[in-house]
């Protein structure tokens, strides 16, 4: 019993994690906490849903399609709504990524309405068992692919030129140009990186959840708790904060009472503020 | 300056944006106020509520209209949430002024919403929000054409009971006023038939991984579950209860009755069990039902569900209490004459409206057939 | 080799600078002295194109570069040590030298190269190469700056008050370093607010005050110059002003 909602913490925990990375990019590049992350990731489930599903595009060409379309329209939402913000006050670019959230689900209700759209199971549904050990193949692909992502984005970071000079370009705006780094090509990077991986995140919950326009509501506000909780400062952070929250609220949900599943993950994130406020990773990439 | 501009402009997009999410419509003689979620989890429900009024008072404009006036009606969203329902219904009443209001479908909404049409003195017609509270706490401006949840609970607990003779049953409920008032029914018929639940599971009305709950009551060696929310989340429980190896009955109430519930769950929601008091099936239906669904249909391309049914029998019977009172329209002669609904053939059945506001009626259950559909399994032919 | 002339720049509406020229040469030294907002730093980030002039001309090797990217004035061969040295705090020593080679990242072998020829010249690097430059001294820091600054390979290296905040000795190391780099063939503009030091290793000197250039003479002159000892190398309490321009004409 504990083993099994661990399992199943890890694979929800890994999708709040990879909402935690788009967090943690952000922040990094931008200073700004964006609250649009979670629309990218109904976005994300939505590109799937149009190709696989209306269009009929088989999933291995359509999941490709759909992260390509998704870098798309990062590119797109950060020249219309986030780079004329780069000057504005904190507090200002924070109303304004909670405003393009509202706007995007608007815009999604209008064309698609308010209603959830089915989504096929995509790596089947059906439970291997292992003794008593129940695994849900599908919860193994999420898990897998939330890992090797931030793994992936980890030595981007760390590895590549781009990575490098991303961070750069986080820490010292001025100076990385001093360096003959093109920053806001760094930001607009940075910012379809972010939405990427929340609209992957998104396709890989849509056969769990259903697709619609206000999914990235709630799972928005768990990827901002798990960022929080790992640190928003930490690549590893961040999925290590996925992970416990995932973990957290399972358990809490099996051993103490479900109703208080979501409060949980909130009394959570309130907690590290209060006692640890650079977050369980810190500021360790 | 440049800067200032464009954030300008980013403001005024997100000002079109929310414009967008709400619905209004022209202005007009008779006014109805519609509030519904229009948004969010159970925006479809609010959508066929709307779309059943609306077919209403088309074919009652069609027809004359009320005293020669004619009839329109404004909507409101109120996303589910208590607070901007009373919002809503506020609006409705003071801004709009309008001669009655029909909604919402969240039984926590209704119950917080329905304290602004007593204020103001505005009759009210739920079609389906089925807290038992909301018509036994006093308030004379407040209808129900939906079957109460005592009534559905226990319906479907005695055919548990009864007929599929469980008797491990656990129960899953939306932690809100709906899902805990079904919850509360059900534990208590079970008890009076001398069970209990082996598991009682809540999960927040906008929960999307319900696997915790759904361990846990596989866990408890369940043989049957109750689930009390509505369709969404039961096409949710329905598909990670069979992901996690959960292969029990699933029961609950009308809540639950939605085409789409079978389009979202697959195979997992194939005999699902649940209360309904409409059913659109043409070839079993009363004359009324059948007119209705066959003009639904042509009118939006697809079968009525019970909300669609309920809001629409609304309509028609706030229409009659209309039609028998004045053309002034006094609000409080409407209001009795609604209170007075005897025997009216509704598309849902013959519905009688008790002392508390309730609509009398007979209570069906239906299976969710394989490969789709509905079938009547109790009362047998 | 680099050529300002009438540069004026404003910040909103304050005027920083009033039209200033100045030229270096190719191997010189040159440096500008002055009082804290004079406008060096204004200077030097005009150059880089970080901040632009309203109107004159800004001519490097005899092109025309003040219309640039600031990524294709890097490329011209001008490199900064920005005032604070601004370090990137949380890359590692390593990471920092590499990004001050990030325009010619393809070039491999000739950063690995000079990366070493850094280990060479600032040993200190080495042994801290995988930490955190956040964590790096004072000294240690304005070095990694200097190192980062030299990876581009410049024509043209300019620097930002290196001796801030530094102890005098490791400000005597961080001079010894400049001259040598100087030496091996690359050009200097040099901004201090320590004139003496600065005075010492330059061939020339600017005076700026309040955006204008006041002054201009060989350092050995400008040492020699009663105000400028007076105002800028703690010697007598007089103003500049009462004795402005008794040494060269500016030329403006
Ligand atoms: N970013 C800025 N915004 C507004 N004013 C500035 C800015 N940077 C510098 N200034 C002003 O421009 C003048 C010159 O500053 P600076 O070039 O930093 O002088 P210095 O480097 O000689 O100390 C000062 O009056 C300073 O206050
Ligand atoms: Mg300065």
């Amino acid at each position: 019993m504990l083993l099994q909602q661990l399992i199943q913490g890890l694979a929800i925990g890994s999708v709040y994690g990879l909402l935690a990375l788009g967090y943690v990019l952000m922040w990094q590049a931008w200073a700004v906490l964006d609250f649009a992350r979670g629309d990218a990731a109904m976005m994300g489930a939505f590109f799937l849903l149009i190709f696989n599903v209306f269009l009929k595009i088989h999933i291995l060409l359509a999941f490709p399609l759909a992260i390509a379309a998704s870098a798309l329209t990062g590119f797109i939402i950060e020249r219309l709504a986030y780079r004329p913000l780069v000057g504005a006050r904190e507090i200002n670019r924070l109303i304004a990524t909670i405003g393009a959230g509202i706007l995007i689900r608007n815009l999604y209700r209008v064309m698609f309405g308010a209603d959830p759209f089915p989504f096929p199971t995509i790596f089947g549904e059906h439970p291997i068992y292992i003794k008593h050990l129940m695994i849900v193949p599908q919860n193994l692909w999420i898990t897998g692919i939330g890992f090797a992502l931030a793994i992936l984005l980890r030595l981007f970071l760390l590895k590549t030129w781009r990575g490098k000079a991303m961070r750069a370009a986080a820490q010292d705006r001025e100076t990385a140009a001093l360096m003959g780094i093109r920053v806001k090509n760094s930001m607009t990077l940075t910012f379809v990186v972010a939405t990427v991986l929340g609209g992957i995140a998104g396709m890989l919950i849509a056969p769990l959840y259903f697709v619609m326009a206000d999914m990235g509501v709630l799972i928005g506000l768990k990827g901002f708790a798990a960022a929080v909780l790992g640190g928003i400062e930490s690549v590893t952070g961040a999925m290590v904060g996925g992970i416990i929250l995932g973990i957290a609220e399972n358990l809490a949900g099996g051993f103490i009472s479900s109703g208080y599943q979501t409060a949980i993950a909130f009394a959570l994130m309130i907690l590290v503020l209060i006692f640890r406020p650079s977050g369980i990773m810190g500021r360790r990439l | 300056m440049l800067h200032r501009k464009r954030l300008m402009g980013v403001v005024a997009f997100l000002i079109l944006g929310l414009c967008l999410s709400s619905v209004t419509y022209g202005a007009p003689p008779i006014k109805i106020g519609i509030v519904a979620p229009l948004s969010g989890g159970a925006a479809m429900v609010g959508d066929t509520q709307v779309k059943g009024i609306a077919l209403a008072i088309k074919q009652i404009n069609a027809q004359g209209g009320i005293h020669g006036r004619q009839v329109v009606y404004y909507a409101e969203d109120d996303e589910q949430i208590p607070a901007k329902s009373v919002n809503a219904v506020n609006k409705l009443v003071y801004q709009q002024k309008v001669d009655a209001v029909i909604g919402t479908v969240n039984s926590s909404c209704t119950l917080a919403n329905m304290e602004i049409t007593k204020r103001a003195g505005v009759p009210q017609i739920t079609p389906i929000s089925s807290n038992p509270k909301i018509t036994r706490l006093g308030n004379p401006w407040i209808f129900r054409l939906q079957a109460s949840d005592d009534q559905q609970a226990e319906a479907i607990v005695n055919y548990a009971v009864n007929v599929l003779k469980l008797k491990k049953m656990a129960i899953m409920y939306q932690s809100d006023d709906y899902g805990t008032g079904g919850k509360d029914v059900i534990v208590r018929r079970l008890k009076e038939l001398g069970l209990e639940p082996v598991a009682v599971e809540a999960f927040n009305p906008d929960a999307k991984d319900m696997s915790a709950q759904i361990l846990k009551i596989k866990n408890a060696g369940a043989d049957g579950l109750f689930m009390w929310t509505m369709y969404a989340q039961g096409a949710l429980i329905a598909r990670q209860s069979r992901q996690l190896g959960l292969k029990v009955p699933l029961m609950g109430g009308g809540g639950l009755t939605n085409p789409k519930l079978v389009e979202l769950a697959g195979e997992a929601a194939y005999g699902l069990l649940n209360t309904q008091t409409f059913f659109p099936d043409p070839e079993g239906a009363s004359p009324e039902a059948k007119a209705f669904i066959e003009a639904y249909k042509k009118e939006y391309g697809i079968l009525p569900d019970s909300n669609a049914a309920m809001s629409y029998d609304s309509m028609m019977i706030l229409a009659e209490a209309m039609k028998k009172a004045g053309p002034a329209l006094n609000k409080k002669e409407v209001r009795d004459n609604i209170a007075a609904t005897k025997n009216y053939r509704g598309v849902t059945g013959v519905i009688t409206i008790d002392k508390y506001g309730d609509a009398n009626r007979d209570i069906l259950i239906i299976r969710v057939k394989e490969g789709g559909g509905y079938e009547v399994v109790w009362p047998k032919h | 080799m680099l050529e300002l002339e009438n540069i004026q720049v404003f910040y909103g509406p304050v005027q920083a600078l009033h039209g200033i020229s100045l030229h270096v040469d190719e191997g010189e030294i040159v440096t500008i002295i002055g009082p804290n907002g004079a406008g060096k730093t204004t200077t030097l980030k005009t150059i880089t194109g970080l901040v632009r002039s309203r109107t004159g001309s800004i001519k490097f090797q005899g092109k025309r570069i003040d219309r640039l990217l600031e990524d294709q004035i890097v490329g011209q061969g001008i490199s900064l040590v920005p005032e604070g040295r601004r370090v990137f705090p949380r890359l590692t020593v390593l990471e920092n030298l590499e990004m001050g080679a990030y325009l010619r990242r393809s070039d491999r072998a000739g950063i690995q190269a000079d990366i070493k020829r850094m280990y060479e010249i600032f040993p200190r690097l080495e042994e801290r190469k995988a930490q955190l430059a956040e964590t790096l001294s004072g000294g240690e820091q304005q070095m990694l700056a200097i190192a980062r600054a030299l990876m581009s390979r410049p024509k043209l290296l300019m620097l930002d008050e290196p001796s801030m905040g530094l102890a005098p000795l490791v400000v005597k190391g961080i001079f010894e370093i400049i001259q040598k780099i100087n030496e091996e063939g690359t050009t200097i503009l040099l901004v201090e607010q320590n004139a003496r030091m600065a005075l010492r290793v330059a061939d020339r000197g600017y005076v700026l005050r309040t955006g204008e250039i006041v002054m201009e003479a060989s350092a050995a002159d400008l040492m020699k110059n009663e105000s400028v000892r007076r105002a800028y190398l703690g010697e007598g309490i007089y103003s500049l002003e009462k004795n402005n321009g008794s040494v060269a004409g500016t030329g403006a």
